[in-house]
């Protein structure tokens, strides 16, 4: 089992933002990315453990960043974090090696949760 | 894909209130989806914030979701945590944005399910203001009004267009419309 602690945020949603202060309490937040471009840029800075990647934003969408940043390490976690689940989009992500799909809105104990089952999953 | 399947729209609506907000009930409206040339906002009616979000893929459109400024400082305090004191404040901007992204994106997210659109959603826009009008050429909008109840809030909640949320599809071409 390998422990989360450094967590990197990609979305461009400034309300995601202030969420995700509230509920990752106990966490290191390393950085706040508003595109992928700048998720990209954070994640090779701080190397985090664990990722939340939301899909639809600009410059640099959540898919591309997601390439990006398995380029820098391909054992990277990354948790997709989106409004949209749809069939194609999930084994897209998946393909990609996405350690999972944390369909938005969520709360604090789902959050929790998905961190909680990463960090069995290894 | 038929005009009556835009119902996915209504029931993402709701849910994306109730789950953000907890505390809030959202209650559907004329009977659920009306066909409109356009979004008109009312300009009796008070300030509101408006977001826009397109899609494309084997159809192309946008979702406009809008919000009246009271309701919409009310809806960002309790999701956020924290007291704002206007709505251009840029917390009340952005989830208002966030709320779109939730609706759009778990409406669209069924629409692909159902019949393979492959459809995608674009960032969204903003617009804050009073006595507007949009007009997305060659399309055809349908339109859900939600009532937002509360019984922490009782009495700032009033009836009329204070307490109401409307969300516009506008599809590129035409549906086929059913009453």
């Amino acid at each position: 089992m390998s422990e989360i602690k450094r967590i990197l945020v990609v979305d461009d949603s400034a309300m995601v933002h202030k969420l995700m202060d509230r509920y990752l309490i106990g966490y290191e937040i390393v950085g706040y990315a508003k595109d992928g471009k700048e998720g990209i840029e954070l994640f090779h800075k701080h190397r985090p453990d664990l990722t939340f990647m939301d899909i639809t934003m600009p410059v640099v969408d959540g898919i591309s960043a997601i390439k990006g940043i398995k380029q820098i390490d391909p054992d990277a976690k990354i948790v997709m974090l989106s409004a949209m689940a749809d069939e194609e989009i999930v084994e897209e992500a998946k393909g990609l090696g996405v350690v999972t799909f944390l369909q938005k809105p969520f709360n604090k104990d789902t959050l929790q949760r998905t961190i909680y089952e990463v960090q069995q999953g290894g | 894909m038929k005009a009556s399947d835009l119902k996915v729209y209504q029931d993402a609506l709701v849910s994306a209130i109730e789950d953000m907000t907890v505390i809030y009930k959202a209650e559907i409206i004329n009977s659920g989806l009306v066909s409109k040339n356009s979004f008109t906002f009312d300009p009796d009616a008070t300030a509101g914030i408006a977001s826009i979000v397109g899609f494309s893929g084997k159809v192309k459109g946008r979702n406009l979701l809008w919000i009246p400024s009271s309701l919409a400082i009310l809806i960002t305090e309790q999701v956020v945590g924290d007291t704002v004191s206007e709505y251009h404040d840029e917390m009340v901007l952005f989830t208002v944005n966030e709320i779109n992204n939730v609706v759009s994106g778990a409406a669209i997210t069924e629409l692909n399910n159902l019949f393979q659109l492959s459809l995608r959603l674009s960032p969204p826009s903003i617009f804050a203001g009073g006595s507007f009008e949009i007009i997305t050429p060659k399309s055809k909008s349908y339109e859900v009004e939600v009532n937002i109840k509360s019984d922490y809030y009782k009495k700032a909640l009033s009836k009329g267009p204070q307490d109401h949320i409307v969300m516009n599809v506008a599809i590129e071409g035409s549906l086929d419309d059913e009453k």
